[in-house]
């Protein structure tokens, strides 16, 4: 059992920035964050920070130290972590063992990510670097090309439609109007989600998430020290993560993502919990593939099921096991490293009852599932609440 | 070349040479694609090149319309992952089917492997590339 509890979350508005540079980004987060815990930067004693590639997309290389500076914690060991699009849940991991360690009393963990400056050619092609660049990305495959293959392995499995890749996007559209944080506050039906513009077939447009910037922070203590700063801590009950080639070739199954499915088992063991212990799930829905894939490898529902379970509103809010209230990475958006921590600051929210008419009734245990790149990261973390 | 260390760089070497191979272990005889130079199964070094036949499934495929800066000038292309008769798996481009029409392309269908000059900046000998077409038996 870990023993760290979340005592204040801060969040930009996801979506294009043009106005604000990398750090200006990352201060709001994480003085949101500080102001929610009642402490002030000072008393921070170590940063961990999720990003991809600053260094493509913002000609920024070392960017640890220059975020806490700006943010009025200069001098505090700053350490960047990367695992593709799931940086921020391992910089998570490394604030929740920094703890454990017995080393700090306050870390904060983040994630911050401006993809905008990129004109999206470039974009496309600093995500298809998270792949095996040499065996993969170089015959042309890109991200969504990375998950399109998935999609085709689980189609073919499963018979798995297009139609229930796009009842994803519809759901996660709809929570996201109730997300003042989210990219898209903006519902859209099944037609326009299954004649948007091809990407990579099977995927079109609404299949993917959005070029995002953002960022997101968290607070975290010791569980035994949390009611100090607030009287509603979360309980971080488990963490994991994992790891599997980075090519898709070298796999046994093209359906299911093994880091994940490895992640998962050991986060349940941690937590002595079971997956239908789990009230509700924030899940890395890059594409909406990855959704209804996530659901079968969380244990949520059988293999090949998560389809037609999202068809049949199975994963809405309040029903058999909702599914990213947030709007997910598809509606909420996704910068890519801020989005391990964003999905941790849903739960926040949820578990305090704080997340306004997207608010799950009755949530105890929420989930937190984070995939980088191909798959071969995948971090997962439980909260419950106090 | 045959008897080179089963690096990457000489995978490439191999097929500029219109070869393609895969790592073999000398111990358990594990055949491994993208070579390595250690055995994923008994860890052992000293792995050698074995060619293969070519022949091979498709796993799964995609059609990419949006491509990278790199590639867009081929877009629409079609990338697949094979299984080949000898075990391994590798992606690779598909050529010689219509990327407008992927209801066409079947998961399961036979394939063979052929190389192509790659395209990108040119200089006196270009890289030959893996790419793969539909195997036909009436061939």
């Amino acid at each position: 059992m870990i023993n760290v509890s979340v005592v204040g979350a801060g969040q930009t508005k996801f979506g294009r920035h043009p106005e604000y540079d990398l750090r200006e980004l990352f201060s709001i987060a994480a003085l949101g964050a500080i102001d929610e815990a009642g402490i002030a930067p000072e008393d921070v004693e170590a940063a961990f920070i999720g990003n991809l590639s600053s260094d493509r997309f913002n000609d920024q290389c070392h960017i640890a130290p220059m975020m806490v500076d700006f943010a009025g914690m200069k001098g505090i060991p700053a350490t960047k972590c990367e695992a593709a699009c799931a940086s921020s849940a391992t910089a998570l991991r490394a604030a929740i063992l920094a703890l454990e360690s017995g080393l700090y009393d306050i870390v904060l963990a983040a994630g911050v990510e401006k993809m905008s400056d990129l004109p999206t050619p470039g974009v496309i092609e600093t995500l298809a670097k998270a792949a095996d660049n040499t065996f993969e990305a170089t015959p042309g495959i890109t991200f969504p090309g990375i998950f399109a293959v998935l999609a085709v392995a689980h189609m073919h499995k499963y018979g798995t439609t297009r139609e229930q890749l796009a009842a994803v996007a519809v759901k996660n559209h709809a929570n996201a109007v109730h997300n003042p944080l989210a990219q898209y506050q903006k519902e859209i039906t099944l037609e326009k989600a299954l004649s948007s513009r091809m990407v990579a077939w099977p995927l079109g447009l609404f299949d993917c998430s959005p070029i995002s910037d953002g960022a997101a922070a968290v607070i975290l203590v010791r569980t035994k020290d949390a009611r100090k700063y607030t009287d509603a801590p979360v309980k971080i009950i488990a963490s994991t993560q994992a790891s599997d080639t980075m090519n898709l070739c070298d796999r046994d199954s093209l359906s299911t993502l093994y880091a994940a499915k490895t992640a998962a088992q050991k986060a349940y063991k941690q937590a002595k919990l079971e997956p239908r212990d789990i009230d509700f799930a924030e899940v890395h829905d890059c594409f909406t593939i990855a959704e209804i894939i996530a659901t079968e490898d969380l244990g949520f529902f059988k293999p090949g099921q998560g389809g037609p379970a999202v068809e049949q509103g199975l994963t809405r809010i309040g029903a058999e096991k909702t599914i990213n209230t947030s709007g997910g990475l598809k509606a909420k958006g996704h910068p890519v490293g801020a989005t391990g921590i964003s999905q941790l600051r849903e739960l926040y929210l949820q578990l305090r009852n704080e997340a306004g008419k997207r608010q799950v009734p009755d949530a105890d245990v929420g989930l937190a599932h984070n995939v980088g790149g191909t798959g071969a990261s995948c971090a997962i973390h439980i909260c419950q609440r106090w | 070349m045959m008897s080179s260390e089963t690096t990457i760089l000489n995978y490439q070497a191999l097929l500029n040479e219109r070869k393609l191979c895969a790592a073999e272990c000398p111990s358990c005889k594990t055949l491994m694609l993208p070579p390595r130079l250690f055995c994923t199964k008994c860890h052992k070094r000293g792995t050698r090149w074995k060619v293969l036949s070519g022949r091979g499934k498709i796993r799964s495929f995609t059609v990419i319309h949006i491509a990278a800066t790199t590639h867009a000038a081929d877009a629409p292309f079609v990338v697949v992952v094979v299984r080949l008769k000898e075990g391994p798996s590798i992606t690779a481009r598909l050529i010689g089917v219509n990327p407008l029409k992927p209801e066409d392309i079947k998961v399961g269908a036979s394939v063979v492997a052929d190389f192509e000059e790659a395209s990108g900046p040119t200089s006196d000998q270009p890289d030959m590339r893996l790419v793969f077409r539909p195997y036909l038996v009436h061939k």
